[in-house]
């Protein structure tokens, strides 16, 4: 089948990138063909059936770095899930011997609850922890990677008086100069997603920053904040925040109470930090580097929108690079 | 290989409608399940429905691992946690989702978060993928002589598929999802959170990229 179409147009541009999904031998790869021929001769045929000729090779090169396990992989899968699933459900031996010891075991069962529900009432902040340890957050909300991006799609949204720009890979804080009368020590600028986290909504906020040595000029922040984001000041009033000052990285609940002393990073070993935020209604957990810094009642509001971002407050007139954003994801179930 | 992709490429289907639970699953010809029915039971406790999937999919997930990550140590590492997440959160999977667009996701987003790691502290695993004399194909130039026997297409060929690996990362990643994996836009739209129409963009400008590697003169296009 062979038509005339616009080859700038968006209509065949929609072709055109199906065809080089589905390739040879789908109905839009010969429709899009079709539309070549039609064309006749010129730049903008000859371009594209170079293209065409591109897709062809790469479908004759399916095979093209295509694996499969050997039966040693095979193997360790098949143990693994064997172990999972053992561990779910035991198996037992015989229906006498159950019977037997389920009475044992509930009787047991039924006085070290009592027992302990008597000494130690049950911790609800735990139950909490570990229910939202088991949400697997892996679908993207929303992503971004300097590495290989460099413009800020619109999902995302620059505020504050520090800005922020894409410079070797890395989102970084420009510097400010003091301005007059205006005494403040740091100045902040931030990134965070547009859109808000209704309150009930499980999220986790993963983001990657480069850090080149403890440094108190630029203070990176991870945050979720109770309510929109001040676009002047870059915050949002009630937060939970992480933040790394002087090489000590820590956690602030809204209430302004830091819940642990902190911990001092090892920054010469890699200048990468990894910080992951976990949230949902009322609880919090916040790793760092893969160890668990915070976990339990956020104390965010149980009612208002939630904002995710990162943001970083520069000292005024410092003029240090060291510390960048190399990516931020916003995960949900 | 034509039919599955015409059939793939058929009128839209419409949405499917929210499936009812069953409660009593009769034994079946397991090999002749959807992928959609073995992760139901795998939810119930079947292992035998779990290793059916992962023989369906372990070639496609490694396949994809190889060729965004591009050494099989990590491939290796990662790809058992795939399957071991799969079936770990299997309760998690939701109806009417297609399975290939959730494992995907946990397959990319373990990929990103190794590749992070890795930069921080590289770690080296022995690999076990090729035991057993089983082919790896990562040389361009092996593939493209099992293609075709004209030396110079073979020359094409090897320098567009050697390429590919240079290309950035999120253009080399869609179009070895869109043509290797065989997912349309919207099963990548959902696996990355990327919009469509950017994905779209990225295969073009990627395709358009391995296009100037193709004929160093441009010559009339042939009939086929």
């Amino acid at each position: 089948m062979s038509q005339t179409m616009d080859l700038e147009s968006e209509q065949f541009m929609t072709l055109l990138t199906d065809a080089l999904r589905t390739g040879p031998a789908s109905p839009e790869w010969h429709q899009a063909v079709g539309v070549l021929r039609a064309a006749g001769a010129g730049p903008n045929v000859d371009e594209m059936q170079l293209l065409v000729r591109a897709r062809e090779d790469l479908e004759s090169g399916r095979e093209y770095r295509s694996i499969k396990a050997g039966p040693g992989f095979t193997r360790k899968v098949m143990a693994g899930i064997d172990e999972e699933g053992d561990s779910k459900r035991r198996g037992l031996p015989s229906a006498n011997l159950i019977a037997l010891l389920a009475i044992g075991v509930i009787l047991a069962v039924v006085v070290v609850v009592a027992l302990n529900i008597i000494k130690n009432p049950p911790d609800p902040n735990r139950e909490q922890v570990d229910k939202l340890s088991g949400i697997y957050l892996v679908k993207p909300v929303a992503q971004l990677d300097f590495e290989t991006q460099t413009e800020i799609p619109a999902e995302w949204r620059l505020v504050g008086e520090v800005p922020l720009k894409v410079n070797n890979k890395h989102l970084v804080p420009s510097t400010t100069q003091p301005a007059k009368d205006d005494k403040r020590e740091y100045k902040a600028g931030a990134i965070l997603l547009s859109e808000s986290v209704a309150p009930d909504q499980p999220r986790m906020i993963d983001v990657t920053l480069r850090i080149k040595g403890a440094t108190e000029g630029v203070i990176p922040e991870v945050f979720v904040a109770e309510g929109p984001v001040d676009g002047t000041k870059a915050s949002g009033g009630r937060e939970l925040v992480w933040l790394l000052k002087g090489g000590v990285a820590q956690v602030v609940l809204p209430n302004l109470s830091v819940p642990s002393q902190g911990e001092k990073l090892d920054l010469k070993k890699s200048p990468l930090v990894n910080v992951k935020i976990r949230f949902d209604k009322e609880t919090a957990i916040v790793e760092c580097d893969d160890k668990r810094v915070y976990e339990g009642p956020h104390k965010l509001s149980a009612t208002a929108p939630r904002y995710v971002g990162v943001r970083f407050r520069r000292k005024t007139g410092d003029s240090s690079d060291g510390v960048g954003l190399v990516s931020v994801n916003v995960l949900k179930p | 290989m034509q039919q599955k992709r015409a059939e793939k490429t058929g009128p839209k289907p419409p949405k499917p409608e929210k499936v009812e639970e069953v409660a009593d699953l009769q034994p079946v010809a397991l090999g002749k399940s959807s992928d959609e029915e073995l992760m139901r039971r795998t939810q119930n406790g079947d292992k035998s429905a779990f290793s059916i999937l992962y023989d369906r999919y372990s070639s496609a997930v490694l396949s994809y691992l190889y060729r965004m990550l591009g050494n099989v140590e990590d491939v290796e590492s990662i790809g058992q946690e795939v399957f071991l997440r799969a079936f770990r959160f299997a309760p998690t999977y939701r109806f009417p989702q297609k399975f290939s667009t959730w494992l995907f996701t946990i397959t990319r987003n373990l990929a990103i978060n190794h590749s992070r790691r890795r930069k921080r502290s590289p770690v080296r695993n022995i690999t076990e993928l090729n035991l057993d004399g089983v082919d790896i194909s990562g040389d361009p130039y092996q593939v493209a002589s099992k293609a075709t026997d004209d030396l110079e297409k073979q020359e094409e060929l090897a320098r567009v598929l050697k390429h590919l690996d240079e290309l950035p990362t999120d253009q080399k990643e869609v179009i070895v999802l869109g043509v290797f994996q065989d997912m349309s836009y919207a099963q990548m739209e959902e696996i990355t959170g990327t919009k469509a129409v950017t994905l779209r963009s990225r295969m073009f400008h990627g395709l358009k990229k391995l296009a100037s590697l193709v004929g160093r003169t441009i010559e009339s296009p042939k009939e086929k």
